[in-house]
């Protein structure tokens, strides 16, 4: 019985050679919008019992330590994730009152600090350096030194690529 | 407002930034130094007590002599290896990802979309 040749330059797969998009073909099923949660194909006997399985889509998972898993994420490891203006107002706003000569009622987001808040302009210079902490930047020195209120404060950090 | 007004103003301006700076810089090396916050406030303390001390300061050419005897105390105790944000030149990741070119993508679904 003669035996089949076999070529080894026969591919396992076939090659696209001609790919539409940046992207890997074996993933381009995914719908582009988020999966509705749907009821697939409900069995039911004779006691009435439906076994139901309800589709979650994974965008909108929230894990238990907090963090957020997206369906797309681009590669860059930072500098994608930027902060929203209310979570930076929050958050400069937290920092200040937090600080020990502030006077927590009278902070608001537009307070100058040595003009309201009655600080000196080494007090000043602490308080960025606080904010640097809680957003992980570093500010050049002279940027930082014309950081004076918390409107300005506020307005850098979410135009920083960085802050996180 | 005269001329000899106006320069002395400009000047204690000049004089005020780079006071702030000098205490900026000193206040991230102490940080440098004392990795822990429970070592980390007294330095602070001491710090800004240094510079509280000649708070009152009047005579503008004492002034520069005191910065720049500040200035060289900061340069002499300088940190040899400070902290740096890890995304910043001479941080850890500095470059080490730098955004692809828009329009590639990666989806993270795990495979799912083959056994559905």
């Amino acid at each position: 019985m003669p035996r089949k040749a076999f070529s080894y330059i026969q591919p396992l797969t076939k090659l696209r050679l001609k790919p539409t998009k940046f992207r890997n073909p074996l993933w381009s099923k995914i719908p582009k919008t988020p999966l509705e949660p749907q009821f697939s194909s409900p069995q039911s006997d004779s006691e009435g019992k439906r076994v139901l399985h309800v589709r979650v889509p994974l965008s909108r998972t929230l894990f238990l330590n907090g963090s957020r898993t997206t369906a797309v994420r681009s590669m860059s490891s930072h500098g994608d994730d930027h902060l929203d203006k209310q979570e930076v107002i929050d958050r400069v706003l937290d920092v200040v009152k937090t600080f020990p000569k502030v006077d927590p009622s009278k902070v608001t987001p537009d307070v100058h600090f040595q003009k309201d808040l009655g600080l000196d302009s080494l007090d000043t210079v602490e308080i960025v350096m606080a904010l640097e902490e809680e957003f992980k930047l570093e500010i050049p020195d002279k940027e930082a030194d014309k950081i004076d209120s918390c409107p300005l404060a506020i307005e850098y950090i979410y135009n920083h690529p960085m802050a996180s | 407002m005269s001329v000899a007004t106006a320069s002395y103003l400009v000047r204690r301006a000049a004089q005020k930034e780079r006071v702030r700076i000098l205490y900026r810089r000193a206040l991230k090396d102490t940080l440098n130094w004392a990795v822990h916050r429970h070592l980390f406030y007294p330095d602070a303390d001491a710090l800004r007590e240094k510079f509280e001390a000649n708070r009152n300061v009047e005579d503008i050419e004492l002034i520069d002599r005191m910065i720049a005897a500040g200035e060289a105390t900061y340069n002499k105790w300088r940190h040899p290896d400070p902290y740096i944000v890890p995304w910043a030149p001479g941080g850890t990741k500095f470059c080490r990802n730098p955004t692809p070119p828009p329009g590639i993508e990666i989806i993270y679904n795990y495979g799912r979309e083959d056994n559905d």
